[in-house]
């Protein structure tokens, strides 16, 4: 599709260049060919697993995109386990103390937390932490990768926190919802008049029916951490991801942009998928839709 | 509180009490009244920026990054530009994307939203499939896309956002559609001999139309935030039509020296988010009333 857009041999040619110049590159490109050909192309190299190689590095694309991996990965999931880790007993805690002055600071933290940008918590917790208190670097990623993982992880702590931020107070608000649905089910009273404990009762019972909504919730926000992570990148100057789209997308690097893309795309679509299989597992009366499945979460 | 049992009688009256029906109106529409104070700051702003901003974008009057002084209320930028003209210019443009891209959104979501409610079934779920993979297409991705095919421009952004959010528009409508179009009002209205087209605008949007009018107003909200994220990445309008993402991007290599640039936008962003959730939450409650606090 991006193979329309624009002209990439104008990003590969000097001011000065001659017509032979640039049909030279235009070949060497293989965007002089026609469109439907080179679409077909395109097509036969993906299912080759093959992304193409880049406009301007001619690197591999999907070497660079492993590559990248190696930031947004680690940022992405240490960002979503501690969004996790803060929203699950936050939520919880909210729902059971929902008349409390708790459950009225949590609504009102979460509320002001999911209007901030992302990028502008990363600023300013840059401001604080790194530029004013010196305690960590404002940005960057060490040369070395990960063969120092210690500079890694500081490299990753502030970016990490941003989008933890962000997602678990959003995470929180559906934690506390769900926990809410629980509290009031009658099968909880049941369960305490069988003689069960309240934390055998909730957990027993509390616990899985809970988490089914939970759970598609929780593969959207891993879809979100991703794209917080492409935002976020920007902000510490890690060489991820989202750095290489939109270097991409400036130099008109159309194979680089296509092959981040095409991979995000298809890592939601994967996650999505997953969620839908656990919530089958996990709720025998949703297995017996196949087509309705839409339906029953747009119900939700 | 150490005995369990107490525990649980706890989390019990506290949930009934959670589930009760809504306080009076007159407890509940404080959100309304915060929310539209807060936004009509905004909108009110953006009018005036129409007709009277204190500097000429472009004019660079001040010292560079100078502190806020009588001349400059809330400092100047990098060049010397008065920021708070930059602010009020910020305001307008995010109204003009929270308007124009939910206004796609309405459009476009709602026409295909009423076409899978209106369709065959094998449309519907073929409708209906294809907005899923839609939905869970995350907005700046498609926005960047969408930028990258037609360059950074203030219109780019609208036209993206407005396109992620119809997906979203669409599916609601489709499930109130096919709830409206099995009232007995309509079967009455067929059978009366009324026209698809006549029904569709007398009786089905009507009734539809109350649904939509919380997620528009959430939607505005998303809007302003997907638009400000692309600007910071430079993927917005360019300057002098510059949104607050752009001023918190430029400011931010400037913050240690001067801090008001890279807290006032954010301030402004925030503002306006908080201001449109409230009215939201006050619409909601106005609109159904049957609503609950929890969410």
């Amino acid at each position: 599709m991006l193979r329309v857009l624009g002209n990439p041999v104008y990003a590969l040619i000097s001011v000065g260049a001659t017509e032979e110049d640039i049909a030279a590159a235009a070949a060497r490109l293989g965007v002089d060919r026609p469109l439907p050909v080179q679409f077909l192309d395109y097509v036969g190299q993906l299912l080759r697993l093959d992304l193409g190689r880049s406009f301007t590095s001619n690197l591999s694309v999907g070497d660079e995109v492993l590559r990248r991996l190696n930031v947004t990965l680690p940022l992405t999931l240490l960002s979503f386990a501690l969004s996790v880790l803060i929203a699950i007993p936050a939520g919880f805690l909210a729902a059971w103390k929902a008349r409390t002055w708790y459950g009225t600071a949590f609504s009102a933290l979460t509320q002001l937390a999911g209007a901030i940008p992302v990028f502008w918590v990363g600023i300013l917790l840059v401001t604080v932490f790194a530029l004013r208190a010196r305690i960590l670097p404002a940005g960057g990623f060490p040369r070395t990768d990960w063969e120092d993982p210690q500079a890694a992880l500081r490299a990753l702590v502030l970016p990490v926190l941003t989008i933890a931020i962000v997602s678990g107070s959003e995470l929180a608000r559906y934690v506390r919802s769900a926990s809410l649905d629980v509290l009031g089910q009658t099968y909880l009273r049941t369960a305490r008049a069988t003689g069960q404990s309240f934390a055998g009762a909730l957990l027993r019972h509390g616990l899985r029916n809970g988490i089914v909504p939970v759970i598609s919730v929780l593969a959207i926000q891993l879809s979100t951490t991703f794209v917080g992570a492409v935002i976020v990148e920007n902000v510490f100057a890690l060489p991820g991801l989202g750095d290489m789209l939109l270097v991409g997308i400036r130099e008109q690097d159309f194979p680089s942009v296509q092959g981040v893309l095409l991979f995000s795309t298809a890592l939601v679509l994967l996650l999505g998928f997953v969620a839908d299989v656990l919530q089958r597992i996990l709720d025998p009366r949703i297995r017996g839709t196949l087509s309705g499945n839409h339906r029953s979460r747009a119900a939700a | 509180m150490s005995d369990p049992r107490i525990l649980g009688a706890d989390a019990g009256t506290a949930v009934r009490e959670a589930q009760r029906p809504p306080r009076p109106r007159g407890v509940r529409s404080i959100n309304l009244v915060a929310g539209a104070v807060l936004f009509g700051v905004i909108v009110l702003t953006a009018l005036v920026s129409l007709v009277y901003t204190p500097y000429d974008p472009a004019e660079t009057t001040g010292g560079r990054l100078s502190p806020p002084s009588a001349e400059h209320p809330a400092g100047t930028d990098v060049l010397g530009r008065d920021l708070l003209t930059f602010l009020m210019i910020g305001a307008r443009l995010a109204i003009a994307v929270g308007i124009g891209s939910v206004a796609i959104s309405a459009v476009l979501g709602v026409t295909i939203g009423l076409v899978a409610a209106f369709a065959s079934r094998w449309v519907d779920d073929a409708v209906s499939s294809l907005l899923d993979i839609a939905i869970a297409f995350p907005t700046v991705l498609l926005a960047m896309l969408i930028v990258a095919w037609r360059g950074a421009s203030l219109e780019s952004a609208i036209l993206a956002i407005g396109l992620a959010g119809s997906a979203v528009v669409a599916r609601l409508t489709r499930i109130v559609g096919t709830r409206v179009l099995s009232e007995a009002y309509i079967t009455a209205s067929r059978t009366a001999g009324t026209t698809t087209a006549r029904m569709l605008v007398l009786h089905v949007l009507p009734n539809v139309w109350p649904t939509l009018v919380v997620p528009f107003a959430l939607q505005f909200g998303g809007a302003v935030v997907a638009e400000a994220s692309l600007s910071y990445l430079g993927l917005g309008s360019p300057p002098p039509n510059a949104s607050w993402g752009r001023l918190l991007q430029e400011a931010q290599s400037t913050v240690l020296v001067a801090p008001l640039g890279a807290v006032l936008p954010g301030v402004l962003l925030v503002v306006t988010i908080v201001g449109i959730n409230l009215l939201a939450d006050g619409l909601r409650d106005v609109v159904d009333p049957s609503s609950r606090s929890g969410r």
